[in-house]
C-alpha cells in the first residue's frame, strides 16, 4: 500500500470516528419532567427536572376546589401524562368527571376521555392500549380502550376504590378499596373479575415490582405495606411503618430494589429494600409537609414529592437518600409522576 | 417445667395491653351514644321538626340499659322530658334534657375516666369519625338539610370538648396542638354556622381533616383511639353480641343497648369488608343484627332469642376466619 493510499484510508477511519462520535453528541439524550397535580388550584404544575424548576402551569378546571386533579400515569413511552379529574357529586356523572391527557413535550391538553363518574385514580396498561380508572363513588373500577375511545367495561370493587395500577404484562388490574380494606384483581385481557382480597387499613396506592411477581399496597390507617405474590394474588409480608405514617404513594426504582413510601403523617418518605422488605430510611429532614405524592425518575436519579400542605415538591437525591431542593407548587399538591421528552 | 413456661408465656401475653378504645370500648360507646344525643338536642333546637325528635327517641335505647341499672329514676325523668319535647320542643325543655343528659354521663361514666385526656380524645374522634358524626353528616348533606345541621352541632360539640383538653395537650405536644387547631379550622370553614352554605364542599374534606384530627390526638397521648385493624373492630363487634343473650332475660333493656350497639359497629367497621370479599355471610350477619333487636322490642322469649344469639356468634366467627 502506497503513502498516499494508507494516509486516505487513515483520514477516511478518522472522519468516520468523528462523524459517530458527532452523532452521539447530537442524539439528544431524554429529558424529564415532573407533573405535579394540585388538587384545591385545579392545575398542573410542571417541573424541569434537570434544573428543578417550575417551567409551567396547566389549568384542568375552571372551578378550582370544586373539581379536581388527583392521580395521574405516564404513558409507556413517558410522553402523554393522564390525569383523573372529577368533582363530588357522587351519584351523577358530569363532564367534570374525566381523564384529561397531556403532551409532556408541549404541556398542552390533547385529549379528555370520559371513564365513568368521580374517577380518582388512573392507570395505563404497559402496551398503553388501555387506561384504567377508580370510580370512587360508584364503587367501580372501569377500563377503557385508548384506541376505540370507548369503555371497556366497569367492575365492582371494594368501597371507595382508589388506587390501581396494571400489572407489567398487561394482564391484571389491581384496584384498592379504601373503607372495605381490600384489593380487587380485574383479568385486563379477558375482561373478567378475578377476586378480592383483604389488605391492610384503608389501602391508598398499588404498585407493581418491575418484573410483575409482587405488588405493593400501602395502608393509611394500618400504616404498613402490604406485599403482593401476584401468581396467587395474596398477601405474603406486611410492613409495618408505624401507626402514625399514614402512608399513601408508593413508588419504586427502575430497577425495582428500592421502594419509597410517601408517609403524610410523620412527613417522610420511607425508604424501603425490597430484597429484605425491611426499611433502610426515613428521610425526613427538610421534607415539605405532607407528602403523600412521590414518583421517581427514569434514571432512578432523583425522587419527588407532592406535598399537600406546603404546597410544594420536595427533590431528593437518590444516592444520599436526602432532600436537595424544595420547589413551590400550586394549591394542594396530590399526585406526582415524571415524563420523558425524547 | 412445663407449666412455668405457661405461665411465662400467659404472662407475657397479659403485659400486652389491649389497645384504648377496645380497654374502655363499654363508656366509650356509652360516651359517644349520650354525646350523640346532646347533639340531636342541638339540632332540635336550630331546626325543631318531627325526625328530630324521633332521632332522640332512637338514640336513647342506646344507653338506656346501662342507667337502668345506674339510676332508673333519671332515666324515667329523661324519658319523660324527651316525650315532652317531641310536643313542644321549647327552650326550658331543651335544657332540662341537657341537664339530664350531664347527669346520665356523670351516672355512666367513672369519674376519673370522664377525666382522662385519652378518654377525652376518643369520645372526640367519635363524634368526628363515627355513625351520625361530623364528617359522616357533611357527606350526608349533600341531600339533606337535615344532616348538615347535625354535622354542625357535632362540630360545636367536638370544639367544646377540645377547649376542655386543649391545655392538657398544649404541654404535652404543642405540634400536636397546632395540627388539631389547623384540621378543627377545616371543618369550620366546611361548616361555618347551622345554616347549610349555599354550596357544599367535597365530603372528602370532612373525612380527611375529622382523620387529621384523630391522628393528631392519638399521636399526642401515645395511644390508640381507633381500630387499625379487622380483627380489633371485630373484638368490638363481638363485645357488644356476646351479652346479648345472657342478660336478655333479666336486662331487657341492657340487652337491646347490646344490639344496637353490635348493629352500629358492624355497620362502621365491617360491614363493607364482609359485603366485599363474603357477602352471603354478610347478609346473614347483617340479618340477624337487624332481628335480633326487633325480637327484643316485641318482648320475644328467651327461647325464641337464643337460636340468632347462636347464629350469630357462629356467623361473627366465620367472620373472625376471613377478617384475619
Amino acid at each position: 500500500m502506497g503513502g498516499l493510499k494508507r494516509g486516505l484510508i487513515l483520514a477516511g477511519a478518522i472522519g468516520i470516528l468523528a462523524f459517530s462520535s458527532v452523532s452521539r453528541v447530537q442524539q439528544k439524550s431524554p429529558t424529564y419532567r415532573a407533573f405535579v397535580s394540585n388538587e384545591y388550584g385545579a392545575s398542573i404544575t410542571v417541573i424541569d427536572v434537570a434544573t428543578d424548576s417550575v417551567i409551567g402551569t396547566i389549568p384542568v378546571a375552571g372551578r378550582p376546589g370544586e373539581v379536581r386533579p388527583r392521580g395521574m400515569a405516564v404513558s409507556p413511552d413517558g410522553k402523554t401524562i393522564y390525569v383523573a379529574v372529577s368533582d363530588f357529586l357522587p351519584k351523577i356523572e358530569t363532564p367534570e368527571d374525566k381523564i384529561v391527557a397531556i403532551d409532556v413535550a408541549s404541556n398542552k391538553v390533547i385529549a379528555e376521555y370520559r371513564i365513568g363518574t368521580n374517577p380518582e385514580r388512573v392507570a395505563v396498561s404497559p402496551d398503553g392500549s388501555q387506561l384504567w380508572a377508580s370510580n370512587e363513588n360508584a364503587a367501580k373500577g372501569t377500563g377503557f380502550d385508548l384506541k376505540t375511545k370507548q369503555i371497556l367495561d366497569s367492575f365492582p370493587t371494594g368501597v371507595e376504590p382508589e388506587g390501581v395500577a396494571v400489572s407489567p404484562d398487561g394482564r391484571f388490574v389491581y384496584i384498592t378499596g379504601e373503607t372495605s380494606h381490600t384489593v380487587t384483581v380485574v383479568d385486563a385481557k379477558g375482561l373478567k373479575l378475578v377476586k378480592h382480597f383483604l389488605v391492610g387499613n384503608r389501602p391508598r396506592h398499588v404498585v407493581f415490582s418491575p418484573d410483575g411477581s409482587r405488588a405493593y399496597i400501602s395502608a393509611e390507617i394500618g400504616g404498613t405495606v402490604s406485599v403482593v405474590d401476584t401468581a396467587q394474588h395474596r398477601v405474603i409480608q406486611t410492613i409495618p411503618l408505624g401507626l402514625d405514617s399514614r402512608i399513601v404513594e408508593l413508588a419504586l426504582s427502575p430497577d425495582g430494589k428500592r421502594l419509597f413510601a410517601a408517609g403524610g403523617g410523620t412527613n417522610a418518605i420511607y425508604v424501603i429494600d425490597t430484597a429484605t422488605n425491611k426499611l433502610i430510611k426515613a428521610v425526613k429532614e427538610r421534607m415539605g409537609r405532607r407528602p403523600w405524592g412521590v414518583a421517581v425518575t427514569p434514571d432512578g436519579k432523583k425522587i419527588y414529592t407532592a406535598d399537600g400542605l406546603s404546597d410544594s415538591v420536595s427533590v431528593i437525591d437518590a444516592a444520599s437518600l436526602s432532600v436537595v431542593k424544595k420547589i413551590a407548587a400550586g394549591r394542594g399538591p396530590h399526585s406526582v409522576v415524571i415524563g420523558v421528552v425524547r | 417445667m412445663k407449666r412455668w413456661v405457661s405461665l411465662l408465656l400467659l404472662g407475657a401475653t397479659g403485659a400486652q395491653a389491649e389497645p384504648f378504645f377496645l380497654e374502655h370500648a363499654d363508656p366509650l360507646r356509652l360516651a359517644q351514644a349520650a354525646e350523640l344525643l346532646r347533639v340531636r338536642l342541638e339540632v332540635l333546637r336550630h331546626q325543631p321538626s318531627g325526625e328530630a325528635t324521633e332521632a332522640l327517641q332512637t338514640q336513647l335505647p342506646l344507653i338506656a340499659g346501662s342507667l337502668t341499672a345506674k339510676n332508673p329514676a333519671l332515666l324515667g325523668q329523661l324519658e319523660q322530658t324527651l316525650r315532652q319535647l317531641a310536643k313542644n320542643p321549647a327552650g326550658p325543655t331543651l335544657e332540662r334534657a341537657r341537664e339530664l343528659l350531664e347527669r346520665a354521663q356523670q351516672a355512666l361514666i367513672p369519674g376519673k375516666l370522664r377525666s382522662d385526656p385519652a378518654f377525652q380524645a376518643a369520645v372526640i374522634v367519635r363524634l368526628l369519625r363515627s355513625e351520625g358524626g361530623v364528617s359522616e353528616g357533611y357527606e350526608a348533606a349533600g341531600g339533606e338539610e337535615e344532616a348538615y345541621v347535625q354535622a354542625w352541632a357535632g362540630f360545636q360539640r367536638v370544639k367544646t370538648l377540645w377547649t376542655a383538653l386543649k391545655p392538657t395537650l398544649q404541654k404535652r405536644s404543642p405540634q400536636g396542638v397546632r395540627e388539631i387547631e389547623r384540621a378543627l379550622g377545616v371543618l369550620g370553614q366546611l361548616l361555618p354556622s347551622a345554616k347549610a352554605p349555599a354550596r357544599l364542599r367535597d365530603p372528602e374534606d370532612a373525612e380527611r381533616a375529622a382523620l387529621d384530627v384523630s391522628f393528631a390526638l392519638e399521636a399526642a397521648l401515645s395511644t390508640q383511639l381507633l381500630p387499625r385493624d379487622l380483627p380489633s373492630s371485630l373484638s368490638l363487634v363481638r363485645g357488644q353480641a356476646e351479652p346479648i343473650c345472657p342478660v336478655y332475660a333479666k336486662h331487657q333493656r341492657l340487652a337491646l343497648e347490646y344490639a344496637l350497639t353490635a348493629q352500629i359497629f358492624f355497620r362502621e367497621y365491617l360491614e363493607g369488608t364482609l359485603a366485599t370479599l363474603e357477602p352471603a355471610l354478610h347478609r346473614k350477619l347483617a340479618g340477624l343484627l337487624e332481628r335480633i333487636p326487633e325480637k327484643i322490642r316485641a318482648d320475644a322469649p328467651t327461647t325464641a332469642l337464643e337460636p340468632d344469639c347462636k347464629a350469630l356468634k357462629a356467623a361473627l366467627a366465620q367472620a373472625g376466619a376471613t377478617l384475619r
